[in-house]
């Protein structure tokens, strides 16, 4: 119990140390790369509510994502709402959106499960391209006014990075509470096997329906972040792409747990910025490499990680027990 | 005349053309132990799967607590009180033994989204709660030294007593147990008896399915036959021993016996 505790304050404070650090990162190149990342992060942490915890597969976790944008977007252009009231509207609105996805579809299970959500990402797309009064089609939306908080505004990458990497780390607290409670427990059962959840008295139905919600719910999140860091949002960025690659992110970086997403999303940024001189081929060796992963690390980079720290961590206590025993015994001869 | 827990009226269950359950009356009452037997195929654990709300019935009504139940699904069945266990073990493998009981345990934990999130003073009370609940059931099962293992690390004898276990979790007044001594060895058998006589002991009745004889006629305080998915005998061990149809039934001849 103990030990738990010192990892979850560590933890916070590897945290708080990210983000004060962001204020006094100058490279704008990497600046950029690192908003993005975090945002790439927050989208896979959403996914992994379904994916990894839930066992419930999600191919239109951009639709989210997009509503979420097109919510602060429209808010603060057209009814010129506050950023953070617009934020929490991107929040609730997706929540609901995931809330009512999940009625019809939690019924569904593997690929059909699978179809109807890459449905319901390809529909947000055409919404957004076609009821142009609204959304501006193709064009998109300009002139988001960046937030501003407590007067400084966020315009400038270095606090914004430092913005978006305290939202990550109070979504990522969340889901940690989430994840261990009865709730997580529930999950991770339906993911096992829907009938001893069932015969548990878990709710099954319920349950899918909240991870549905929560995970909308973050992502839309995301997304608002992403409208108030470009202040210009358009179709193209929620793509079928863009679901394959947040559902990609949670996959590589290790589903069913906590920090996996965050792994991934680091990896693949790195990755595809580290590929970027080679133009083309790029997307070749990237997927290349995708695949390689997957084959040689199915459960993740993150749990691959983990269990070999572990079991040198637990191989170094051992080690230390046997000291401690022989002193005692020392100790126990001498007196 | 003890009170009657479950009440099943009529209970048919239809698969396509067959009739895997007909007209089945079913009776538990408080207290007591209920043997259901009958030859392969008979209708038995789709009859289990009926009580427990797994399976919808095609035609016939359910009561628990004289409320009618057949429209409701498993897990609310669990909140009224029916516990079960299956004839192939459904434990979570990559999870220990505690794990699975805490998920057992699922109704009688705060899980609000506001308790969940603010670990409040009631949260973290429920949390130790289930947790010192399962402790004490693994020590009563005789297991309590296997908590942390992973399922997966378990004979199958001790497999099963962590699913009787998980089903206790839910505080059940009615286990259900699908043959829990199949594959057992006659040593574990008699260890299984104690164990069921146990739980009757502590006021819960339990419905047993199972195919070793001498433990449905030693633990049972009343038997039901089924063969072909109808109800063909009901009585006392004593009766059911010398009932002519099971007889036939069992031994398919005519008046073989």
């Amino acid at each position: 119990m103990n030990r738990n505790r010192i990892l979850f304050w560590t933890c916070i404070l590897v945290g708080m140390i990210c983000i004060l650090s962001s204020l006094y990162l100058q490279n704008l190149y990497i600046l950029r790369v690192a908003v993005f990342a975090v945002i790439a992060a927050m989208l896979a942490v959403s996914v992994n509510l379904l994916v990894g915890y839930t066992g419930q597969v999600s191919l239109g976790q951009a639709g989210f994502y997009g509503i979420g944008a097109y919510t602060v977007g429209l808010l603060t252009t057209q009814w010129h709402w506050s950023f953070w009231l617009a934020l929490l509207a991107a929040f609730i609105l997706t929540s609901l959106t995931g809330l009512i996805l999940g009625l019809p579809t939690t019924q569904l299970k593997g690929h059909f499960l699978g179809i109807a959500t890459l449905g319901f990402g390809i529909i947000v797309n055409v919404i957004f391209n076609n009821w142009t009064s609204l959304t501006g089609g193709p064009n998109g939306i300009r002139g988001i006014a960046p937030p501003e908080l407590f007067g400084i505004s966020l315009q400038y990458e270095n606090y914004f990075l430092g913005f978006s990497l305290f939202c990550l780390m109070v979504v990522v607290l969340m889901v940690h509470l989430v994840v261990n409670s009865a709730i997580g427990r529930a999950w991770k059962c339906i993911r096992h096997d829907e009938i001893s959840a069932q015969v548990s008295g878990i709710n099954v139905y319920g349950y899918k329906l909240m991870a549905f919600s929560l995970s909308g719910g973050i992502a839309g999140i995301a997304g608002g972040l992403y409208a108030g860091f470009m202040t210009f949002i358009s179709p193209e960025t929620f793509d079928l792409n863009q679901s394959i690659t947040i559902i990609t992110t949670a996959i590589l970086g290790g589903p069913g747990t906590l920090f996996g997403p965050l792994v991934g999303a680091g990896v693949l940024t790195v990755l595809s910025e580290s590929l970027r001189a080679l133009n083309e081929l790029r997307l070749i060796i990237y997927r290349a490499i995708l695949v390689t992963v997957i084959v040689f690390l199915p459960e993740g980079i993150y749990p691959f990680i983990s269990k070999k720290l572990r079991k040198r961590g637990i191989a170094s206590q051992l080690k230390l027990k046997d000291r401690r025993r022989e002193l005692d015994e020392q100790d126990f001869s001498q007196s | 005349m003890s009170k009657i827990l479950v009440k099943a009226e009529q209970v048919s269950v239809k698969f396509g053309g067959l009739w895997a359950v007909k007209k089945v009356d079913v009776d538990v009452k408080a207290g007591e132990i209920l043997g259901i037997i009958g030859p392969n195929g008979a209708g038995k654990s789709t009859l289990l799967n009926v009580l427990t709300g797994l399976q919808r019935p095609s035609a016939g009504q359910i009561q628990i607590d004289n409320g009618y139940v057949s429209k409701k699904d498993a897990w609310q069945m669990v909140k009224m009180g029916i516990g079960r266990s299956f004839q192939t073990i459904r434990l979570l493998n990559e999870l220990t033994v505690i794990e699975n009981l805490l998920i057992g345990g699922h109704l009688y934990t705060k899980r609000g989204l506001l308790d969940v999130l603010g670990r409040t003073v009631r949260w973290r009370k429920t949390e130790q709660q289930i947790t010192n609940k399962a402790m004490e059931l693994l020590q009563l099962l005789g297991i309590g030294h296997k908590a942390q293992e992973e399922i997966s690390a378990l004979s199958l004898e001790e497999r099963r007593r962590v699913e009787i276990a998980r089903a206790l979790m839910t505080r059940p007044k009615v286990l259900l147990l699908d043959e829990p001594g199949a594959g057992f060895s006659p040593q574990e058998s008699d260890q299984l008896c104690e164990l069921i006589l146990s739980i009757r002991n502590r006021g819960i009745s339990v419905v047993l399915v199972e195919h070793n004889m001498k433990v449905i006629m030693s633990l049972a305080d009343r038997i039901i036959v089924l063969d072909h998915g109808q109800k063909i005998a009901d009585g006392t061990p004593k009766e059911i021993s010398e009932d002519e149809l099971v007889i036939r039934a069992y031994l398919g001849g005519e008046d073989h016996a």
